[in-house]
């Protein structure tokens, strides 16, 4: 079905994080846990969908010349409600992600989306296109977040994990750990791609 | 004093690349040779420090009084990539010498996360406009610092076995981890 | 409704002050082209060799333009191109000699090793380690930066041996004389004949043992010109293309054969026989 291998192209083949490398900034900053890659990977998720939806409902609309100062108007649009929403009813979370919520604004990703994608297709694909890269982006985030929170702290989604938080590697929460991990996850994918021919 | 404090606690103890996670788009992807690195870092400077100045400037005397703080993403955005723009046509018409060192990287520079993030941060931490400017500043200087240090890594990295998986993007990454080990030891400096 | 239409308005304010002020900008702001410019470029081939000495052919289109500069510099230009930017400019102008680039040293291969060089392939890292391990200083490492740097692959390089550059392919844009580090690449003009394939200034006694067939100073070459275009300067022998005429007498004369014919295809072949 082709609604499926467009999702799934979102999360395999073009993932945001480990084959475009779009987005990084995020990416490396919130996922000192699995939470906070969670929280942010569905907000960002949440964003990407309402922008691609707008975008491509409004796309006979806007003139051409405007179009990137009223993409950033939509999206800042659907930032700044998804921010006041965790300000509202996930305070914990919004703490921890701080001013990387306001940053999602400029996560090429959206920007890169709307552009490519949403300007130029109708709503129905949009739609499928912003779920795939925003579980895509989801997925990647849990990851290093999952990778790095074992080996950081010994625990996962905040339960010790036993053997594993005896011996925490604190420098994974910290910025060195975050690239490291980014770096060797990159690699890996890397090789598999290679492996399969791409 | 603690403007001078301020300064290069920003450019070394929290650096914006190192220790922030901002501006890592064009780290990986302006480092690969020294000189468009220094000149990518030289126009992320100034745009900071001046985005951060007119940015406060528009937070303390439109949105404070009008209490609609929640617009500060909206209107920062707009007045950044505005600022950019305007910058640009400036710099075109007045030096030609500038228009060709900064020309190509102005663009990029308005969806740069350090900038929105530079601005959002002098909110967030209270500063007076002095403050703001010097951590623009700071931070700016700090950005041109590393990205000007990765590129004269990853000029010379090409000569070493690297494994094919690992060449490109994932390698510069591990350097990066290495350079953030190396800054961790700056933490404690101009402490409070 | 108060909150809303204070955002609402807020928002319009600053878009149309916004989008007012790039207008206005844009207006005050606004550079002009010369139209001649884009039109020379159109001419120019678009390259970006830097054979012309500037780093695009944008920036040499405008330094015609703005500041009389000669449009012969352009290495890839034939006549017939040169002409019609002389028609552009309103002015006559004339074709320069094109050149091409030789290598000058022909022998290493034959010449004598210190050591077997087994580190990064490359003319340039090998040049810090004594040459690439060839006793003589000046040689050819033949590990290809040149081939490697070539916009018009003029250049065809197998590991080991000189690397062969095409004359009718090269258009004498200077990228590889400045780029090998034993800087022993020479530009010459097109259908130049004599070319002395040694770039040693070593003393003769010296080069005698370290290569079979390096330029040893003997000075029959500088004697034998009718033109007296050949002369030893810094311990190195060098002729003077703009009194060579190609006659050739100083082919035969050199007692090594380091002076070769370029005009004879597979040239370095026989030399290194």
């Amino acid at each position: 079905m082709n609604v499926f291998r467009e999702l799934i192209r979102g999360i395999i083949r073009e993932n945001p994080v480990f084959r475009l490398v779009l987005g990084i900034c995020p990416t490396l900053a919130v996922t000192t846990s699995l939470e906070n890659a969670l929280g942010m990977g569905l907000a960002s998720t949440f964003v990407l969908l309402g922008s691609n939806i707008a975008i491509s409902l409004l796309r006979g609309v806007i003139p051409a010349k405007i179009r990137i100062p009223s993409f950033i108007v939509i999206i800042s649009t659907f930032v700044t409600i998804i921010d006041l929403l965790m300000a509202a009813f996930l305070p914990g979370l919004h703490d921890a992600l701080g001013i990387f919520i306001p940053l999602i604004v400029v996560n090429c990703i959206i920007m890169g989306r709307a552009e490519a994608f949403a300007s130029k297709a109708p709503v129905g694909p949009s739609i499928i296109d912003a779920f795939g890269m925003g579980i895509g982006f989801t997925l990647s985030l849990a990851l290093i977040g999952s990778v790095r929170e074992l080996l950081g702290n010994g625990t996962l989604l905040g339960f010790s994990v036993p053997g594993l938080d005896a011996i925490p590697v604190t420098i994974m929460i910290l910025p060195p750990g975050a690239f490291l991990t980014m770096g060797l996850l990159l690699g890996l994918f890397n090789y598999i791609a290679q492996k399969r021919g791409h | 004093m603690e403007l001078f404090a301020l300064f290069f606690s920003v450019m070394i103890v929290n650096n914006f690349i190192l220790a922030k996670f901002l501006g890592l788009c064009p780290f990986f992807g302006v480092s690969r040779d020294l000189r468009s690195a220094a000149c990518m870092g030289l126009a992320v400077t100034f745009v900071m420090t001046a985005a951060s100045a007119v940015t406060w400037a528009v937070n303390d005397h439109v949105l404070k009084p009008c209490g609609v703080m929640y617009l500060q993403t909206m209107v920062f955005i707009l007045v950044i990539a505005t600022l950019v723009q305007f910058v640009e046509m400036v710099i075109k018409k007045v030096s030609p010498v500038l228009q060709r060192v900064l020309g190509i990287y102005l663009p990029l520079i308005t969806t740069n996360c350090a900038v929105l993030g530079v601005c959002l941060l002098n909110i967030q931490e209270e500063m007076t406009l002095a403050e703001a400017v010097v951590h623009g500043f700071g931070g700016g200087a700090g950005f041109a610092l590393v990205i000007c240090m990765m590129a004269g890594i990853r000029e010379r990295l090409d000569m070493g076995r690297i494994p094919v998986a690992m060449q490109g993007i994932p390698i510069s990454f591990v350097v990066g981890c290495l350079m953030a080990l190396s800054f961790l030891g700056f933490q404690g400096l101009f402490a409070g | 409704m108060g909150v809303i239409g204070v955002s609402i308005l807020i928002v319009c304010v600053c878009g149309l002050i916004a989008g007012a002020v790039l207008a206005l900008a844009s207006r005050a702001f606004a550079v002009k082209v010369d139209p001649r410019i884009e039109k020379i470029e159109a001419v120019l081939p678009g390259a970006n060799c830097s054979g012309c000495g500037l780093p695009s052919c944008f920036l040499y289109a405008s330094h015609i333009v703005n500041d009389n500069a000669e449009p012969n510099q352009c290495v890839q230009l034939r006549e017939d191109r040169v002409c019609e930017i002389g028609g552009l400019l309103g002015r006559e102008v004339t074709a320069r000699q094109r050149q091409v680039a030789a290598i000058r040293c022909w022998g290493s291969p034959r010449s004598k090793k210190l050591f077997i060089y087994g580190g990064f392939q490359s003319c340039r890292v090998a040049s810090y380690y004594s040459s690439g391990g060839n006793a003589c200083l000046y040689n050819c490492m033949s590990l290809g930066d040149c081939f490697n740097i070539c916009p018009f692959d003029a250049i065809t390089h197998t590991t080991g041996r000189i690397p062969h550059i095409d004359p009718d392919v090269c258009t004498g844009c200077g990228k590889c004389v400045r780029e090998c580090p034993a800087q022993i690449i020479q530009l010459v003009p097109e259908n130049a004949r004599p070319h002395i394939a040694c770039s040693s200034r070593d003393k003769g006694a010296v080069v005698s043992k370290i290569c079979p067939v390096g330029c040893i100073s003997c000075m029959k070459c500088v004697k034998t010109c009718p033109q007296q275009a050949i002369a030893h300067t810094d311990g190195l022998i060098e002729i003077d293309y703009a009194k060579c005429n190609s006659c050739g007498e100083c082919i035969p004369v050199c007692p090594r054969g380091i002076i070769v014919d370029l005009s004879t295809p597979n040239a370095e072949e026989a030399l290194l026989q």
